[in-house]
């Protein structure tokens, strides 16, 4: 990733955002500090919590997921769970990415041998 | 420290979000979670705790700007309810509208029935007078609105989208006195008049009064305009000789001078149906004078009426001279656009106002007179 500069990682990062919750929750339920964790252990970059929760509460909003609060701990905690909606939205994304991967390895990859093979030739 | 420094932020962070008690609470509860979490883990880590603490916070970045994107994905779905609600009241005002169009009897300059006035219209067809559209005083439009739990500012907002209305707020003086542009209402009207919600509204939020002067809501500290409930009344005089000269045109036919007087009054007096006419009200015509004695808003809306109304006999008189030229009769219409309407006039109060008649012109005589009038005219309006 350090090849990319800051900017075009930063928006590759934030542009993937959306999906990265809904994965993290196809596992189970989370609450946000552990979404946030379990979203930097993966992809070595940090969500800014100024992120994360109106991020979660967007997705709230569009019912791609769902909230309930837990009560009976120290601190009442708010837990997230994806809502079928949500569960087809990350299909979907998922299925998008891997056509939008494919087709990039298609037109990256022999563009590479051919770089490889073929330096260009100094002009003279 | 944690607590203090966290509490601060939190406080910070709640005032600004523009959401229910519950709701900000129910945040705050969230973030909070948050916040102890990562001190746990940041002191747990070997960090010094008022380090963490600042770390902690920083991550959360500006209250301001944390509070508004949390509160953007409600307001926006709450928008998307709301303009809902407002385009279902537009398609069955549409409805009603044409239906009423339907039922309504039109009558040809000759007195023959015509087609029904939506299909005429539908077929660009003509001069008919009943095709001139009235502007409609906001306050009685109908409108259905649902808020739940909304910050007033933004219904004040809304309600300004829905009537096509700039909307002005003195936050100033409503804070002062114990208003928050955040104060949760909670009002869910069906088909009622603009002028009965913002009457609600105004009622729930206590101090409230409002005003629309110029195309703008302007909502204030009651006290604020004098008097919305009996506003003060103006008489103002409007030239129309040159209307009246033609109000024959508008139904057809050769009628006597009174006789027309009348329908011209009947006209401008349904043109202007939007506007329910109240105690102390009136509009007369007096020797090619129109006289009304209405409130200063309500005058505005006469004169875009008589606007409209000149334009539409202008051009009606202008093909009219076409087709008697057409079949060699003499011109019998000294219609010239553009010059008929002059308001004169001035609030009754002063007792001033010229009557701006054409030296010369017909008069109406007094036939066309409304109840009402000899009680307005030249009399000091109410204070």
């Amino acid at each position: 990733m350090s090849n990319l500069d800051e900017k075009s990682r930063r928006d590759l990062f934030r542009g993937s955002l959306d999906v990265m919750v809904l994965a993290v929750l196809a596992d189970g339920k989370q609450y946000g500090y552990s979404i946030q964790k379990r979203i930097r252990a993966a992809s070595g970059q940090t969500i800014k919590a100024g992120s994360l929760y109106p991020l979660l509460h967007r997705l709230e909003t569009d019912g791609l997921i769902v909230a309930t609060w837990e009560q009976d701990t120290a601190r009442p905690r708010k837990w997230y769970a994806l809502t079928p909606a949500g569960e087809k939205k990350f299909r979907g994304a998922v299925a998008d990415w891997q056509a939008m991967f494919a087709r990039m390895q298609s037109l990256v990859l022999p563009a590479l041998r051919h770089v490889t093979h073929h330096p260009a030739p100094h002009p003279t | 420290m944690s607590e203090r420094e966290f509490e601060a932020y939190l406080n910070l962070l709640a005032r600004t979000l523009k959401l229910s008690d519950e709701q900000r609470a129910r945040i705050a509860g969230e973030l909070r979670d948050h916040l102890e979490e990562r001190l746990a883990e940041l002191t747990d880590a070997g960090m010094d705790r008022d380090a963490a603490v600042l770390a902690a916070l920083d991550e959360f970045g500006d209250a301001n700007v944390l509070a508004h994107d949390l509160t953007e994905p409600r307001h926006r779905l709450r928008r998307r309810r709301l303009m809902q609600t407002s385009f279902a009241t537009l398609a069955a005002a549409s409805v009603v509208a044409l239906g009423f169009f339907y039922l309504m009897p039109a009558t040809t300059p000759s007195g023959q029935p015509t087609l029904p006035r939506a299909a005429a219209q539908a077929e660009g067809a003509g001069q008919d007078p009943a095709e001139f559209v009235p502007p409609v005083d906001p306050l009685e439009k109908i409108i259905s609105v649902r808020f739940e739990d909304t910050p007033i500012e933004e219904v004040f907002a809304h309600l300004g989208d829905v009537l096509g209305l700039n909307v002005y707020v003195d936050w100033g003086q409503l804070e002062a006195n114990g208003l928050a542009p955040d104060r949760p209402i909670t009002l869910d009207l069906q088909d009622v008049r603009a002028r009965t919600a913002l009457d609600l509204l105004a009622r729930s939020g206590q101090a409230v009064d409002y005003a629309i002067r110029d195309n703008v809501l302007i909502v204030a500290l009651a006290g604020t305009f004098v008097t919305r409930t009996a506003p003060e009344l103006e008489v103002r005089m409007y030239a129309i000789d040159g209307l009246l000269e033609n109000a024959s045109l508008l139904y057809g036919g050769d009628a006597p001078l009174p006789q027309q007087t009348a329908m011209l009054l009947d006209f401008v007096g349904s043109a202007l149906g939007e506007i329910a006419w109240r105690e102390g009200e009136s509009i007369g015509i007096f020797a090619g004078v129109l006289v009304v004695r209405q409130t200063p808003d309500r005058h505005d809306t006469l004169v875009k009426v008589l606007q409209q109304l000149e334009r539409r006999l202008a051009e009606r008189a202008a093909d009219e001279r076409e087709r008697r030229k057409a079949i060699g009769q003499a011109d019998g219409f000294g219609l010239r656009p553009g010059s008929l309407i002059r308001e004169s006039g001035a609030a009754a109060s002063t007792g001033r106002g010229s009557t701006a008649r054409r030296p010369g012109a017909p008069r109406g005589g007094a036939s066309g007179f409304t109840d009402g009038y000899g009680g307005g005219y030249g009399n000091p309006a109410d204070e």
